[in-house]
């Protein structure tokens, strides 16, 4: 029985090394320039004083900055090389009249793309080794990290970049598609958000981008992260490679893929060289996801020129015109992508059908957004399930208190009402053209930090009027009055939390000119606590300045006050972080003037002076 | 023996072969004939591994050939349009053919060059289309394949080289049995080495037999009848096609020339004769069976 398989081919790997020699020594070339460069400044006077701590740092940098971008690049580079041949009659019909199976030629291929890949790792990685051995500063941990990440990172992505050539069986197409497939779930997830966002009432999109993993260089970059820690005993700073598991991980994808591509390769038709999409099953896919992803991007972009600046009312979209700018969109895009699959213009007759589903879909996305069938703009947090909360407006938070605080129940009440105001709200964004005596506008946030760890955020745009604002107690404008204008909610904001260290205290006045230069006394320990004591009297007191229809139209505002605390910062990746509280200074804050005065600060009596001066 | 039964093979609905089915014989130089677009490529494209048939069965020596590298290594096929890489000068290419095909004979490679005046370090891409045809014949040949696929061989080849490469070729038939399948327009040229024909049209073998028995069984009779009527043919006479310049009648007629004589001798001809028709005629009268637009023209 003539039957055999075949395996991986020597000739088939030197011909591939050899053929594509440029590409793999001239990336070889500029990898060498960086232990070049480590060698010239280990050579130069500043030489002596690199230690292996810089070495390691400078490594880092290495992996987690410049690898990930360089390896996305490089990888599609060496598979269009590599599977080249898959794109053309001519020589796809040669390799596959060759005696050797798809297994062999696939086998053979990938080994030439990894050494391809690897080589000039390999060459700039081996020449500093060599140089940091000579000089006695060869981190080897560090070391064997890189390594693994520049393993891990080009398992992956050429995992990735053969699974894209195999899909295809167009030369231009493979890069298309590597590239659009590595970052296309975070651009779906932007698209649909923005277009959520202009539809739902406060929504704000996803606070965080849930579906990053699927978008791997950027989940790389959020993850794969060179982290500084400081030891404050040894008084000195040093790194750890963090995340190096989520390089682990996608190797893992990536070999995954490998044996998708293989598959994928057994059972593709070399008649498919030429065609954009390689496989029958594919080419619906194609057509609707161009057509989807054209009408999100192409309909907003028709509907911000076209409708927007002449037809818009209020801040919203308008559903119908919408959903027409997004078909126009989808059709075109869909029109595109029959005319690439089909690859002739002549395929209107026989899109309609698939046009009148585009259409369909984007009527019912639209429908489905605008009508908000999932209730997003209803969805409150339960008060079991908030962190902390804070609330944010006319450019200032006013309150931001842990979830079991007083304060956090009437953030939810407050928001209960804002969302039952819907109607009113939007009937109101619609009249905005027409400014109203008594009707202040501001944007109202309300963020919420909740015990899964996940961060809920609504934004609106919200109306005030006076006589709501002081008589209607039913109406959101009165309890946001009652909420941000309290005691309460005034010392919450300039309460440092509890675990939370003062470590310093501006004040930019601003009528000082000729009476006072020094612009930043030196403030003992003493002094910052004695004006943060006096600015928590001031709150508890309510003489800090009010807001919106509540503020004092007598007080008279003297400058800001900026505080500065140390505190830890479970959402950054330092232990702590800085943290500042901005407070207007008003002449009614008199326990603080007093304070700053005894600091060294002028006095109230010589500021309103200046004050009077300034503006007489 | 290359055996293709039955296949079909579509391309975006179009079926490029439908239901083909042909049989070259060990040893024999198979003659594949057809207009454009019968299908003569995709079935060789078939026999040489690249394409896969939706149905029906490609087998070399019994077995298929698809995927099937222990098959492939007795196949050496050139097709229309042969490959090379792009920056490859004759011997690059003779090192990768000799890495995939075990019998590669260097020592032809070497006796060849003769034949072949092209210098091994020419760059392929460089040299004309007849020259790059050369080598191709070169490097398949000290393949030393077993059964040998030529798509359109001879095109773009002088006379004297056409020449060469067909000595050569029926050379190594002679001397190894090696088995041919050629495609090829040119059917005077087919009609000088093939003893197997196969007449393609519309993804369909029309007909395959060897080239004496398809002689045989077309003939070309030319008839003078002695009256100013011309007789009536009998009815059960499979006649092709009628012409006649004055009283000399020439008559197309599918069948054995001695019976087809005696049959129109009771009809008391004048004059008659029996002519062989050439592989280029025989093409032109099955293809007119086939509504083959060419043939008033051609006529």
């Amino acid at each position: 029985m003539l039957s055999k398989r075949s395996s991986f081919n020597a000739t088939l790997f030197r011909k591939n090394l050899t053929r594509f020699w440029p590409l793999w020594g001239g990336a070889s070339l500029l990898g060498s320039l960086l232990p070049l460069y480590l060698l010239m400044t280990l050579l130069s006077p500043y030489g002596a004083h690199v230690t292996q701590r810089d070495i390691v740092i400078a490594l880092y940098s290495v992996s987690t900055v410049a690898l990930p971008a360089i390896t996305l690049v490089y990888a599609v580079l060496v598979a269009m090389t590599i599977w080249n041949y898959l794109y053309s009659a001519r020589s796809v019909g040669l390799m596959h009249t060759l005696p050797i199976d798809r297994r062999g030629l696939f086998l053979t291929n990938v080994l030439s793309g990894f050494a391809m890949l690897l080589l000039p790792y390999a060459i700039a990685g081996g020449l500093g080794i060599v140089i940091t051995l000579l000089f006695g500063i060869f981190p080897g941990l560090a070391v064997l990290q890189t390594v693994a990440a520049v393993v891990g990172l080009s398992a992956f992505y050429f995992g990735t970049a053969t699974f894209c050539a195999m899909i295809t069986g167009h030369l231009i197409a493979l890069p298309v598609f590597y590239f659009i497939g590595h970052f296309l779930a975070v651009a779906l997830e932007f698209l649909v958000a923005t277009f959520s966002t202009n539809f739902i009432f406060g929504y704000t999109g996803p606070s965080s981008l849930s579906l990053d993993f699927l978008s791997p260089t950027v989940y790389i970059y959020r993850r794969f992260i060179a982290e500084y820690h400081f030891d404050e005993a040894l008084m000195q700073g040093s790194y750890t490679l963090e995340g190096l598991w989520v390089v682990g991980v996608y190797a893992l994808v990536g070999l995954a893929l490998l044996l998708a591509a293989y598959a994928l390769y057994r059972v593709r038709r070399s008649e498919c060289a030429g065609d954009v999409v390689a496989y029958r099953c594919l080419k619906p896919i194609f057509r609707y996801g161009v057509a989807l992803c054209t009408a999100l991007t192409g309909g907003q972009l028709l509907y911000e020129i076209v409708w927007h600046p002449t037809f818009q009312t209020g801040n919203y979209y308008q559903m119908l015109p919408m959903a027409v700018c997004m078909i126009a969109a989808g059709l075109v895009g869909y029109f595109v992508a029959s005319m690439l699959l089909e690859k002739t213009p002549r395929v209107f007759r026989r899109s309609w059908p698939g046009m009148l589903t585009v259409a369909a879909m984007v009527v019912i996305l639209c429908g489905c957004v605008s009508f908000d069938l999932f209730h997003i703009a209803g969805r409150l947090p339960a008060g079991s399930d908030i962190e902390s909360v804070s609330l944010t407006a006319y450019g200032e938070t006013y309150v931001s208190v842990d979830g079991d605080d007083p304060l956090a129940e009437q953030v939810l009440a407050l928001h209960s009402r804002v969302i039952s105001s819907e109607s009113y709200v939007r009937s109101m964004d619609r009249r905005q053209g027409a400014p109203e005596r008594d009707t202040d506008y501001t944007t109202v946030t309300f963020r919420y930090v909740l015990s899964n760890g996940e961060t809920m955020i609504r934004r609106y745009y919200l109306p005030f009027t006076r006589e709501r604002w002081d008589t209607d107690s039913a109406s959101y404008d009165y309890a946001f009055n009652h909420l941000v204008n309290s005691g309460e909610a005034a010392l919450s904001r300039v309460t440092i939390p509890t675990d939370g260290e003062l470590t310093e205290i501006w004040a930019n006045l601003y009528y000082t000119e000729g009476i006072w230069e020094d612009l930043s006394p030196d403030l003992t320990n003493r002094e910052l606590e004695q004006i943060y004591q006096a600015l928590l009297k001031d709150a508890a007191a309510g003489n800090l300045p009010k807001v919106g229809f509540s503020a004092d139209p007598a007080e008279n505002y003297l400058g800001e006050l900026q505080l500065e605390y140390r505190a830890p910062d479970p959402e950054q990746a330092v232990d702590y972080n800085y943290h500042y509280c901005y407070v207007e200074l008003t002449d009614a804050m008199t326990h603080t003037l007093r304070a700053m005065e005894a600091a060294g600060y002028p006095s109230l009596e010589e500021l309103q002076a200046a004050m009077v001066a300034e503006l007489t | 023996m290359i055996e293709v039964k039955n296949v079909v093979k579509s391309f975006d609905g179009f079926r490029a072969l439908d239901g083909a089915s042909l049989t070259v014989p060990d040893g024999a130089i198979y003659g594949l004939v057809g207009p454009n677009g019968a299908g003569k490529s995709t079935i060789i494209r078939h026999i040489t591994g690249i394409y896969r048939q939706d149905s029906g069965e490609v087998l070399v020596e019994g077995v298929p050939v698809y995927e099937n590298p222990a098959v492939k290594g007795l196949i050496a096929a050139i097709p229309d349009d042969w490959f090379y890489f792009p920056s490859a000068s004759v011997r690059d290419m003779m090192q990768f053919y000799r890495g995939f095909y075990p019998k590669f004979d260097m020592d032809r490679y070497q006796r060849f060059q003769e034949i072949f005046p092209i210098p091994e370090k020419s760059v392929i891409r460089r040299l004309s289309k007849g020259m790059q045809k050369q080598v191709a014949f070169w490097l398949t040949m000290c393949c030393r394949p077993k059964y040998l696929i030529l798509d359109e061989p001879v095109d773009g080849l002088d006379p004297v080289m056409r020449r060469q490469v067909w000595s050569l070729m029926m050379g190594d038939v002679e001397e190894y049995g090696t088995t041919v399948l050629v495609s090829s327009h040119n059917l005077r040229e087919l009609e000088d080495v093939c003893d197997h024909v196969g007449i393609m049209s519309k993804g369909k073998i029309l007909l395959e037999r060897s080239l004496s028995d398809l002689q045989e069984n077309i003939v070309k009779m030319q008839v003078v009848w002695s009256g100013e009527d011309t007789p009536a043919l009998p009815a059960e006479l499979n006649l092709l096609h009628t012409s006649h310049v004055g009283r000399v009648y020439t008559y197309i007629i599918r069948g054995n020339a001695e019976e087809l004589k005696h049959r129109l001798s009771a009809l008391s001809p004048l004059m008659m004769e029996a002519l062989p028709l050439s592989l280029e005629e025989i093409f032109i009268y099955e293809m007119g069976g086939e509504q083959y637009a060419v043939k008033e023209i051609v006529l």
